[in-house]
């Protein structure tokens, strides 16, 4: 049976773990990771009841929550999921467990860094289950405040000054989309109170729109304040400048969850808020969007090929694909935005089992420059495999989870911005160039020197690499699975924004 | 024969707002008596005193907001007790209670010149005519000054003095643009000051700009002066000997709750009559002028204290903002969105600076593992208006107010606001929880131990416990407090 108010459970649980984290003594280190993994198991093993209970034809919201919160400012506490939120959520809860087990070698600052983490899944969480935009605003912020301490903190140095680009950064999106927010509230009108509205349901009806959102240049500059905001997040070239140097320094978890969780939710606010609410401006912004995410594909490729740092690699590999998706949500095309929902999913699959792979690597040998790597099939053949097929699926490699989501988008790109598609493809390329310079530099060769001295995998380390490894194949051998949860929902999307 | 309660007898509800100031005024003769001998009774009695006239005025204020607004005027026209002003008169008297309690230094007289000083402010808030005004602005400035000479170290007295010569210049500023504004108009009143202007169009055009432009930087002058004096450095370098940070936050948080209070009331006008648009005019430029110095000048500075002290001034600029669009019919009552503000402004501002020093003593060990680092850090991110602290919800409505209204440049000073203030306030934490510890001094290098009071950190404590309330509940503020129509 399914418990009451699952919705704020699965939300609330990781935040009431950073509660009981805060309440522990620092120096009980064991206690306080075990709390951390037990309450981001809780949300875990509810998501999978909701997935289970979900129905797959029905596009409206399901499992929804809906109370009234602070009336006279238009609030509500308005939760529910559907096809497009409901496997990000899945995932993000999945990620999110495991990011805690890759973490359990930090033991500097460990109460501060697993309550962010809790902090920062709960506003993750929050943001993909919002149905007011109140709200959803809310756990946004939550988003970037948690991101913010947890890479200024635990970054080191470079991460200290990534942290305070992230937050001018996203603090300026973020302001820029309340002022869009706040826009849209005042000129959408609740027919049952008739006063303006948070309601995003509300809000996708074009019906309640009033005569001055009717203005399309009032449209477009609504449209920018919400791009805006998604974009820093996802990131979108050139706003990505945080991200290289936090992952040189910080835990291998936290470049894990901006990869995985925090990206996730850029693109998911343009396919929930932007897109629907404001399809004509969609519209308009669409080349530009094309643009930015071709350009993302390629540039993200060449700047993973020049570097040496594999979690900098990394970072730029992730940037890369994002890009593609990009290229699918811009394509308006039911392929298309059934690849970039497909990717959205994948990615943060792939993405998270990399970091953790790499973040393995760093603790045997305490750094990740591939000069100095070698022989992980030698010493660690299980560790080298498992990284070897998250190498591979992240370059599109047919029958892992990347290639179907890649080849939906570029299906979908193709007829209406033939360069945009081949940009994707080039950035492909340039994926399967890095991806296999990776396994020549760490897989192959001789065993780097001290790697001996390791072990060859560690039990939490499996645990971590096998489900998102099995997951992988199953998503590129059968993806409809995915397909049949998200189907719906991104066919209602397509007919609205007349693709 | 003579019925005592007869010739005391005034009408009830008039006596019923009038009261906390009728004990708070006896409570200040009575701690000037009580302080022609040396020893703790006048701070004691300021206490009581405080306490009382703190629920008092609670009463009055929940009086006032059941049903429609109501302005009493129980000191005659000079002063006016509206919602506004009721709520003010709350928080400025619970703050002054809270600062009476946590003053360390043992001169118990300056707890006297403080309740002076909140008596003054409270009249600032009420102040219906430009005579009240002065008399109130005279009574809060005499007895913020007194209190500062009283609680400042011998390296502090320069920069009291300072302050003092400074307040004085805007309170004659004040008198003359005050005396010229009222004048123009023809009446003393300051409500509906701008539309009596208005119907005399062969006044000087420039006249009103000048008048009003000569009071409003006086009042800002005597009001908020320049706070970072009193965190300044002593001949010696050693900031922490200048000034009480309990008296650091009465001078930065308090004057501004005032100050709105009186704005709501003196911009309750017509928006289209020429003189309300020059005075919007003056506002966004003084807002901008505020919020952009008072932040950026607060990023520059070397210790916590004078940062929250700075930026107290960039807080008074983004309310001013929501005075731009006062007069227009919103969905909210004039003014209630900067005064939201300053509210939920004030308690952080107050809990903030009661630890300041204690979180600068601490080594970076020690921040890691102590209430004083958690409290002190949550109060930072309310005062950044984050979520799930209060300070989010009177920055929402604000923007609501402004986007309402069509100013978008108001709207615009008040997002560079936010991120100026979230820059301010946020960098702190990471350097109070840096976990490498390469500024923060450690064994001997690390001075004095602890010196945090259990009291200052219960009381900072609970501030926060009250604005996560706040933030995360419905706000007290509406619409009992009949801020909300």
């Amino acid at each position: 049976m399914l418990p009451a108010h699952s919705l704020s459970w699965i939300i609330l649980l990781p935040l009431g773990g950073a509660l009981a984290i805060f309440l522990l003594p620092p120096a009980r280190r064991e206690a306080i990771k075990t709390v951390a993994l037990c309450t981001a198991a809780l949300p875990l093993a509810q998501v999978l009841v909701l997935l289970v209970r979900f129905d797959r034809v029905e596009t409206t919201f399901q499992f929804v929550e809906h109370y009234t919160w602070a009336p006279l400012l238009g609030f509500e506490y308005f939760l529910g999921v559907d096809g497009l939120s409901l496997p990000l959520v899945a995932m993000s809860c999945l990620v999110a467990f495991l990011a805690l087990l890759v973490a359990w070698s930090v033991e500097e600052g460990v109460k501060g860094f697993y309550a962010l983490m809790l902090v920062l899944e709960t506003g993750v969480l929050g943001t993909l289950c919002a149905l007011d935009t109140a709200l959803l605003w809310l756990f946004w912020e939550l988003v970037i405040v948690a991101m913010f301490l947890l890479v200024s903190l635990w970054g080191g140095e470079e991460g200290r000054r990534s942290g305070r680009q992230f937050l001018l950064f996203s603090q300026a999106g973020a302001l820029a989309m309340l002022l869009a927010l706040l826009a849209l509230h005042q000129h959408v009108v609740n027919p049952l109170s008739g006063g303006p509205t948070f309601n995003l349901v509300l809000q996708l009806d074009q019906a309640n729109h009033d005569l001055w959102l009717a203005d399309p240049s009032v449209r477009r500059w609504i449209f920018g304040g919400l791009a805006l905001g998604f974009a820093v997040v996802v990131p979108v070239f050139p706003l990505h400048v945080w991200q290289p140097r936090l992952h040189r320094s910080a835990p291998l978890a936290i470049p894990m969850l901006a990869a995985a969780l925090v990206a996730k939710l850029g693109l998911y606010g343009l396919l929930r808020l932007a897109w629907p609410v404001l399809p004509d401006a969609a519209a308009w912004a669409r080349p530009l969007v094309m643009t930015l995410g071709a350009i993302a594909a390629v540039h993200g490729g060449l700047a993973a090929l020049g570097r040496r740092d594999l979690a900098v690699i990394l970072g730029y590999g992730s940037f890369s694909l994002l890009g593609v998706a990009l290229v699918g949500v811009g394509s308006f095309a039911r392929s298309g935005l059934l690849g970039a929902g497909h990717l959205l999913v994948a990615h943060g699959l792939v993405y998270a089992m990399l970091f953790a792979a790499a973040g393995g690597m760093r603790d045997r040998l305490g750094h990740l420059d591939l000069e100095r790597w070698g022989g992980l099939y030698q010493r660690a053949p299980i560790l080298g495999g498992l990284l070897t097929v998250a190498l591979l699926a992240a370059w599109g490699l047919p029958g892992l989870a990347v290639f179907p989501g890649v080849a939906m988008t570029l299906a979908g790109a193709l007829g209406s911005y033939p360069a945009a598609a081949l940009a994707a493809v080039a950035g492909l390329l340039l994926a399967a160039g890095w991806s296999s310079h990776v396994i020549l530099k760490v897989c192959l060769g001789e065993p780097a020197p001290g790697l001996e001295a390791t072990p060859p995998l560690l039990g939490r380390e499996l645990a971590v690499l096998l489900p998102l490894a099995l997951l992988l194949v199953w998503l590129g051998v059968y993806p409809r699975s995915l397909a049949d949860l998200t189907g719906a929902t991104l066919a209602y999307l397509v007919r609205v924004v007349g693709g | 024969m003579v019925d005592v309660v007869e010739v005391f007898a005034v009408p009830t509800v008039a006596a019923a707002v009038w009261r906390a100031e009728i004990v708070l005024a006896a409570t200040v003769l009575l701690g000037l008596l009580a302080s022609v001998r040396p020893g703790p009774w006048p701070r004691l009695l300021v206490a009581a005193g405080l306490a009382a006239s703190t629920w008092l005025a609670l009463a009055s204020w929940l009086d006032l907001g059941v049903g429609p607004a109501l302005a009493l005027r129980p000191l005659g026209d000079h002063f006016v007790v509206d919602p506004p002003a009721a709520l003010a008169r709350v928080v400025i008297l619970a703050t002054a209670l809270l600062v009476v309690l946590n003053l360390s230094r043992p001169d118990h007289r300056g707890s006297v010149v403080l309740a002076l000083s909140a008596l003054g402010l409270i009249w600032l808030s009420e102040a219906a005519t430009a005579g009240g005004l002065l008399l109130a602005v005279a009574a809060a400035v005499s007895g913020a000054s007194l209190a500062a000479w009283c609680y400042a170290a011998p390296a502090g007295r320069p920069a009291v003095r300072r302050w003092h010569l400074t307040a004085t210049l805007g309170f004659g500023l004040l008198a003359c643009g005050a005396a010229l504004s009222s004048g123009l108009s023809g009446s003393l009143e300051l409500v509906g000051l701008l539309d009596r202007v208005a119907l005399r169009p062969y006044l000087p055009a420039g006249a009103l700009a000048a008048f009003l432009g000569c009071g409003g930087v006086g009042l800002a002058l005597s009001l908020l002066g320049e706070p970072g004096r009193f965190a300044a450095a002593g001949p010696a370098g050693d900031h922490r000997e200048v000034l009480a940070p309990a008296l650091s936050a009465w001078l930065t948080a308090v004057p501004p709750v005032a100050l709105a209070a009186l704005l709501t009331r003196f911009f309750q006008t017509s928006t289209d009559a020429p003189p309300a648009a020059l005075a919007a005019g003056w506002l966004t430029w003084a807002a901008g002028i505020l919020l952009l110095g008072g932040f950026l000048a607060a990023l520059v500075q070397p210790t916590l204290e004078r940062r929250l002290v700075w930026a107290a001034t960039g807080q008074v600029g983004l309310a001013l903002t929501g005075f731009l669009v006062a007069g227009s019919t919103s969905g909210t009552a004039p003014g209630s969105a900067p005064l939201q503000l300053l509210l939920v402004f004030a308690p952080a501002q107050l809990g903030a600076l009661l630890i300041v020093r204690s979180v600068e003593s601490l080594t970076t060990a020690e921040r890691r593992r102590h209430l004083v680092s958690y409290v002190f850090a949550s109060l930072l991110v309310g005062l950044a208006a984050l979520p799930p602290l209060a300070g989010w919800r009177p920055r929402f409505a604000l923007l609501q107010v402004l986007l309402s209204a069509d100013h978008y440049p108001g709207a615009a000073l008040v997002l560079v606001g936010t991120l100026l203030g979230c820059w301010v306030y946020l960098r702190p934490l990471v350097d109070l929880w840096r976990l490498d510890g390469d500024r923060a001094p450690t064994g001997d290098a690390a001075g004095p131990a602890l010196s945090w009071s259990t009291g200052a950190v219960m009381t900072a404590a609970a501030l926060l416990a009250l604005l996560l309330a706040w933030g995360l509940g419905m706000s007290p503020l509406l619409p009992e407090s009949g801020l909300i129509p």
